[in-house]
């Protein structure tokens, strides 16, 4: 094992001492050609011979030099690095495009992080009423695609839960209000009576729904707001739902 | 010595390849790999060094005297696995005066690979011995 950990180190420093490595790699490959052709010369052969014949029993001197690399060092790790200061020169030769690409990254990373900030504040950071980090979320079968309680299994949690000091319950529906201006179509949310209180938020005006409201029929008015222009108004008149069950 | 000349007694001198493609760009000759049992080039590097330091032409013309010609080394080769053993460990280098005063670089055997060594050889002899019985069967 501590083998293994001292190989891999030691390569990937060799990564960083290339020059030095290749000078002692060429030097000791032609120590041991030159001996071979002394040993060939002592043989006999003439001296063009011997040079010839040590080659020839050595191998190709490149190959056994890049095999030497590749067990000395990362060749991955030495690829990045070569590759990386080609970048680097390359850019460093067109300041131009250097600039443009650089501006460009810059502010696309600051567009996003921006973005980000946002969506984290807005809807990923946790909801904002009091005591949010008690809030659990059941569903059927949790994830993108899971499907919420059906109502009386819904009551039947709300009245037999013991674990949980409030249920409550909400589904998101498209609803038609017919008024006496006319026919208004709102995203709305449609909430159990538990919904205010247990979040524990108050309204500008009016009251909430409460548990008394979980009934068929229309609550008492004046409580029912539209947040159709960006100031609150009430309803003047009590509006018909439809849609709705 | 050339190849040619190591063959002429008729039976074909063993080739003792480079296996190690280890992290590296190349893939192995898969056609090469399987000629001697891996770690064989280990072995004899390790051998070689025993008795004392020495550098790479040494070891190569060591291990070609001591297998009296029946062993091939591709002396290249050599040096690949001199390197890769002493980024394990087994064997240290260092640079001194060869004996014609040229600056080379001296291999030595390290606490390690004298313990390799012993385990390898053992593992070899064991190796060796029951292929001898395999084939002293009938």
């Amino acid at each position: 094992m501590w083998q293994s950990m001292r190989e891999f180190i030691l390569r990937a420093a060799g990564v960083f001492r290339k020059r030095r490595r290749e000078r002692e790699l060429a030097e000791e490959l032609e120590f041991h050609l030159a001996l071979k052709e002394t040993s060939c010369r002592q043989n006999g052969l003439p001296p063009s011979d011997a040079s010839y014949q040590a080659r020839r029993n050595f191998g190709g001197l490149e190959r056994w030099k890049e095999w030497c690399r590749d067990v000395s060092t990362i060749p991955v790790l030495e690829d990045l690095q070569r590759d990386l200061w080609l970048a680097f020169r390359t850019l460093r030769k067109s300041p131009t495009f250097t600039c443009i690409a650089v501006a460009t990254l810059t502010a696309a990373i600051g567009a996003n992080t921006t973005i980000f900030s946002l969506l984290n504040a807005v809807l990923l950071k946790s909801v904002n009423v009091p005591r949010a980090d008690r809030l659990i979320l059941l569903r059927v079968q949790p994830g993108d695609y899971g499907y919420g309680f059906n109502y009386p299994w819904f009551r039947r949690i709300e009245q037999d839960s013991s674990s949980l000091m409030q249920v409550f319950g909400f589904i998101r529906r498209h609803l038609r209000l017919t008024t006496l201006s006319g026919i208004e179509d709102v995203s709305a949310q449609l909430v159990s009576g538990g919904y205010f209180p247990a979040l524990q938020v108050a309204p500008e005006m009016g009251r909430y729904i409460v548990a008394r409201d979980d009934r068929p029929g229309i609550p008492d008015g004046g409580w029912l707001l539209s947040a159709q222009d960006s100031g609150v108004r009430t309803l003047p008149q009590t509006p018909k739902y439809s849609g709705a069950s | 010595m050339l190849p040619e000349e190591l063959s002429s007694e008729g039976d074909a001198p063993h080739k003792v390849y480079f296996p190690y493609s280890f992290m590296g760009r190349k893939a192995l000759d898969k056609s090469r790999s399987g000629d001697l049992i891996p770690g064989t080039l280990d072995l004899l590097i390790l051998k070689a060094l025993e008795s004392g330091p020495l550098h790479g032409y040494a070891v190569a013309e060591w291990i070609h005297g001591r297998s009296h010609d029946v062993l091939q080394i591709d002396e290249g080769a050599l040096y690949p696995a001199l390197h890769r053993l002493e980024l394990r460990g087994l064997l240290s280098a260092e640079w001194g005066a060869s004996e014609n005063n040229r600056r080379a670089k001296f291999y030595r055997l390290t606490g390690p690979g004298r313990k390799h060594l012993l385990s390898e050889r053992e593992r070899w002899t064991r190796l060796a011995a029951a292929v001898g019985f395999v084939l002293a069967g009938t």
